[in-house]
């Protein structure tokens, strides 16, 4: 089964995707910053997916894709976060999907798939 | 001789017989008698010569001689003329008896002797005798003071005579036809009468015009006939060679040789006369000067009648009619209380004081009395010299003067132009200062172009004027009070006469008019008859309707502000070079004060466009603040939306777990508490409740919120160290609201420390001389340099589940209430906030 990195700062939203996801199926990684995704990564554990945050207090989502790109760019990175402005940031443009936070989940498991999709096929 | 001291009468005999002799010295010793006995007639008148004898007793036939031939040679004698003598005779011869008798015999005894006859006729004879003797004495004695007496009166006749011959008056003496009887040495001199002859008649001697004058005459003939004394006085007569004397007459009756005369006595006063004429010359002098020197003279009387005075006196108090001093100078009732009078009665020197009159318009006569007391022999003052002398013109000056000076303090301290004008406009209409009937003010606008009229002052008619005038001279107010009376904020509108210029406008620049004529070229203009003056235009005479105006630049620095225009319309009082001078001088200085009201009011205007400005600024801001809200809260509030959401469709979803609903449960409610927390925030920084400010002390405010935080705070990793100040003055604050910003401090500090053990220091002090601080001091080890610059905007977090607004909404409320919120940081150590309150007052 896939692999998912949740990183998310937000205790009780981190939990609901590890659930939601868990139902899903995936087998979910959590990570409660930027810092944890780089270290968790960087200790071998190559999700196949990660569910980047951006607003984070100590080190953002947008510097840690950059992180996470520099460590290994074959790990796709879809950004999940409650504004859509950040998508004016070229910075987004690196990640493979950029999800407005939801209440329905909806569309982060469809992209979730998507990505996972394309990687396989690609 | 007997020894009973009585008188004992002494005889002197000559009798050749012996013994008669003998028997008339025996009976006459026994008798008493002093007997002397000679022998012949010789020694008989050589021993009477040396002797007062009181009885001579001879016989007829003597040696060498008879009886009556020594009795001859005895009587010749006056102190001998009336001795008793008794003759002896032989017989009794009628012949020789008559011749005897005729020689100055007395008695006779005929021989022969016997002795009773001799000493009956012997006493009577002797006391006789002695009584004659005492009678001769007493004539002698009598014709002696006769003697004295004429040679006194004549030495008396002399002595007038003398006197008179001496005396400077002329004295001529004539008898009732007019007979000159006498006439002195001096009269003689003066008219050249040589000595010894006299003149005929007194009119041959005075002449016709000395009687010419019906006086003279009267006099002359009063004295003649009713016998009075007369008195003429300056009668001119003309003496010898033409020379004119100035007499004055005395006429006296006297008796004379038993008839009646008149002494004419002339006195020359010609020279006291010459000197009086001098002096009624100088007097008159003196009097012109008394009365041309400009100044009052008096003399007052101790009960402060006026006893004499001089023009000027009449001319300015008017005559005294019984007017006493107090009544004439002070128009009062009663003897002023500190009479100079009775202080000049007591001073040497002497007194001096200046008082005033008041007119109409408030217009006064300033005059200064010197008082000189004018004392009696006895030192004491009866009366007193009173010099008055008009200061009026000194008075004004210096009135003028302060008034000027006092128009610099008060212009500094009125900076409203509306009521400086008033001031103004009130000074150069007072009657104590330059008195102006009316005055107008014209003020360049702030472009410097529009000239318009501003304010103007005084009655609007000749019938309030004289109201107005007559209402001041009632109230005797000096300017002082004068001045605080109309100083007040005053609308020109508010002033009926200002409606005569408020719709006065003109292009300085284009318009022709004396008025712009004198703001732009700075200079004075007076018009002294605007009926015929070519410069003035017909809407201002048809305006103003005054014959005579003047127009006085207000400028200051060369800057040019408006014009002064003041005229006399209702008293027509002429404007003099001196008014003109004094309101030029003043209007420098009143311009000096509207350009600073002017600054002022500008600076204000100034003021409240930055104010405008700043609050603008702030507006946008908090406009800013909210468009960037609704960004963050967009964020803020979806992650905690998306959470519920997610946490809501699980249950849906997985509704039959109930471990998972339970837990979804949980976090829902979780989300929401922390939504509600959010939303205060952020509606505490988009619309701050107003703060109700009671005056507080800090340290109690301080202690209730660490109360309130005692349960939150784990006192086994953070310690709470106190450090209160005493005294501290008193805070005007919201007290909720300070706990609210002291709560977000201590709940920060305790974040900071985090899971490390800390201490957390709460102090306050006063800081300086304005400010109450309370600090807040954590161990939590400081912040970078980046979150400093950053953290008090507003949704700037650095916590997990911050809002960002804390420090935000903290230093809004310590804005609000006029104070500070300061950071001090000390990276690797820890954090300070600073609060700084307004001191209140010091409580005790």
């Amino acid at each position: 089964m896939a692999s998912v990195m949740i990183v998310e700062d937000e205790d009780n939203q981190r939990l609901l995707y590890v659930r939601e996801l868990g139902d899903e199926g995936y087998d979910v990684i959590e990570a409660a910053g930027g810092r944890d995704a780089i270290d968790i990564i960087r200790s071998g554990k190559k999700p196949d997916v990660v569910v980047l945050d951006i607003s984070m207090p100590d080190m953002d989502g947008i510097e840690t894709l950059g992180k996470i790109l520099s460590q290994d760019n074959s790990i796709p990175v879809i950004l999940n976060t409650a504004y859509s402005t950040y998508k004016d940031n070229f910075m987004t443009w690196s990640a493979d999907a950029y999800v407005v936070k939801s209440g329905d989940l909806t569309e982060l498991k469809t992209k979730i798939k998507d990505v996972l999709e394309q990687r396989a096929g690609g | 001789m007997p020894d009973d001291g009585r008188y004992m009468p002494k005889v002197l005999l000559v009798i050749p017989e012996q013994d008669d002799l003998s028997l008339i010295e025996g009976i006459l010793r026994d008798d008493g008698f002093v007997v002397n006995v000679v022998a012949d007639p010789e020694q008989a008148l050589d021993f009477l010569d040396n002797n007062n004898m009181d009885l001579l007793i001879i016989s007829h036939d003597l040696p060498g001689t008879r009886g009556e031939g020594f009795l001859a040679q005895l009587r010749s004698r006056d102190r001998l003329r009336f001795l008793p003598v008794i003759v002896l005779l032989n017989s009794y011869d009628a012949e020789d008896a008559d011749r005897l008798k005729a020689a100055g015999a007395d008695e006779y005894l005929l021989r022969p002797l016997r002795e009773d006859g001799i000493r009956l006729r012997s006493r009577l004879l002797a006391k006789a005798g002695a009584d004659r003797r005492a009678l001769l004495r007493a004539l002698e004695e009598a014709r002696q003071v006769a003697h004295k007496e004429r040679d006194l009166a004549s030495q008396s006749r002399l002595f007038i005579e003398e006197i008179l011959a001496n005396i400077s008056s002329y004295v001529i003496v004539i008898d009732s036809a007019g007979t000159v009887k006498f006439i002195n040495r001096r009269a003689r001199e003066f008219f050249g009468i040589p000595g010894e002859t006299l003149p005929a008649t007194l009119t041959e001697l005075l002449g016709d015009d000395f009687f010419a004058q019906p006086e003279t005459r009267h006099v002359l003939d009063l004295a003649a006939q009713n016998r009075e004394r007369g008195r003429l006085d300056s009668l001119e007569i003309t003496g010898v060679h033409g020379h004119v004397a100035i007499t004055d007459m005395q006429i006296a009756p006297v008796i004379m040789q038993n008839a009646p005369h008149l002494t004419i006595v002339l006195d020359d006063v010609t020279q006291r006369w010459e000197a009086e004429q001098e002096l009624l010359v100088e007097k008159m002098k003196l009097d012109d000067v008394v009365n041309a020197m400009g100044a009052s003279l008096c003399l007052i009387g101790k009960n402060g009648e006026i006893l004499w005075h001089n023009r000027t006196f009449a001319e300015w108090f008017g005559e005294p009619r019984g007017r006493r001093c107090w009544q004439i100078f002070r128009q009062e009732l009663q003897k002023c209380d500190n009479c100079l009078m009775d202080q000049g009665v007591q001073i040497d020197a002497a007194a001096c004081r200046e008082w005033r009159i008041f007119g109409p318009q408030g217009r006064f006569r300033a005059f200064q009395n010197h008082l000189t007391p004018i004392r009696n022999m006895s030192g004491d003052a009866e009366s007193a010299l009173v010099l008055t002398q008009d200061v009026t013109q000194q008075a004004m000056r210096l009135e003028q003067l302060d008034l000027l000076r006092r128009l610099g303090t008060t212009i500094e301290a009125n900076l409203e132009l509306d009521r400086l004008l008033h001031m103004i406009l009130t000074m150069v209409t007072a009657g104590h200062a330059l008195g102006f009937n009316r005055a107008f003010l014209f003020l360049l606008d702030r472009d410097g172009r529009t000239l318009r009229g501003r304010m103007a002052l005084g009655p609007t008619s000749r019938e309030e004027a004289f109201h107005i005038w007559a209402e001041l001279a009632g109230r005797s107010q000096d300017l002082q009070s004068f001045l605080e009376m109309v100083d007040r904020p005053v609308a020109p509108e508010e002033i009926p006469l200002s409606h005569l210029v408020l719709d006065l406008v003109y292009d300085s620049y284009s318009d022709k008019s004396l008025l712009v004529d004198v703001v732009t070229r700075g200079k004075a203009v007076h018009v002294t008859d605007s009926w015929h003056d070519q410069q003035v235009s017909d809407d201002i005479r048809q305006r103003f309707h005054a014959r005579e105006f003047v127009l006085v630049p207000l400028s200051s620095k060369a800057r040019a502000l408006g014009v002064l225009m003041a005229d006399n319309l209702y008293n027509e009082r002429p404007i003099t070079d001196d008014d003109i001078l004094l309101l030029k001088t003043f209007a420098q200085q009143a311009s000096q004060g509207i350009l600073n009201a002017i600054s002022f009011e500008r600076l204000r205007e100034t003021i409240d466009e930055l104010n405008a400005t700043r609050q603008q600024l702030l507006e946008s801001e908090r406009l800013a603040a909210i468009g960037k809200t609704a960004a963050f809260v967009a964020h803020e509030i979806r992650n905690p939306l998306a959470t519920i959401g997610g946490w809501a469709r699980s249950i849906l979803k997985k509704s039959t777990n109930r471990q998972r609903v339970e837990e979804a449960a949980g976090i829902v409610l979780e989300e929401t508490t922390r939504l509600e927390s959010m939303l205060k925030d952020v509606m505490d920084f988009a619309r701050p409740s107003k703060p109700v400010f009671t005056v507080e002390q800090v340290n109690p405010i301080v202690a209730t919120t660490l109360n309130k935080l005692a349960r939150v705070i784990n006192s086994a990793r953070i310690t709470v160290d106190k450090k209160f100040a005493d005294n501290l003055p008193r805070v005007k604050v919201d007290a909720a609201q300070i706990e609210q910003v002291l709560l977000n401090l201590i709940k920060n500090s305790v974040e900071a420390i985090g899971q490390k053990q800390g201490t957390v220091t709460i102090s306050t002090w006063k800081d300086g001389s304005d400010f109450v601080a309370i600090g807040v001091k954590d161990t939590g080890g400081g912040i970078s340099t980046d979150v400093m610059g950053r953290m008090f905007d507003p949704f700037y977090t650095t916590k997990h589940r911050g809002s960002g607004l804390g420090l935000a909404v903290s230093r809004g409320i310590i804005a609000s209430h006029g104070g500070r919120l300061d950071v001090v940081n000390k990276p690797g150590t820890g954090l300070e906030m600073i609060i700084r309150l307004p001191a209140g007052e010091v409580s005790p």
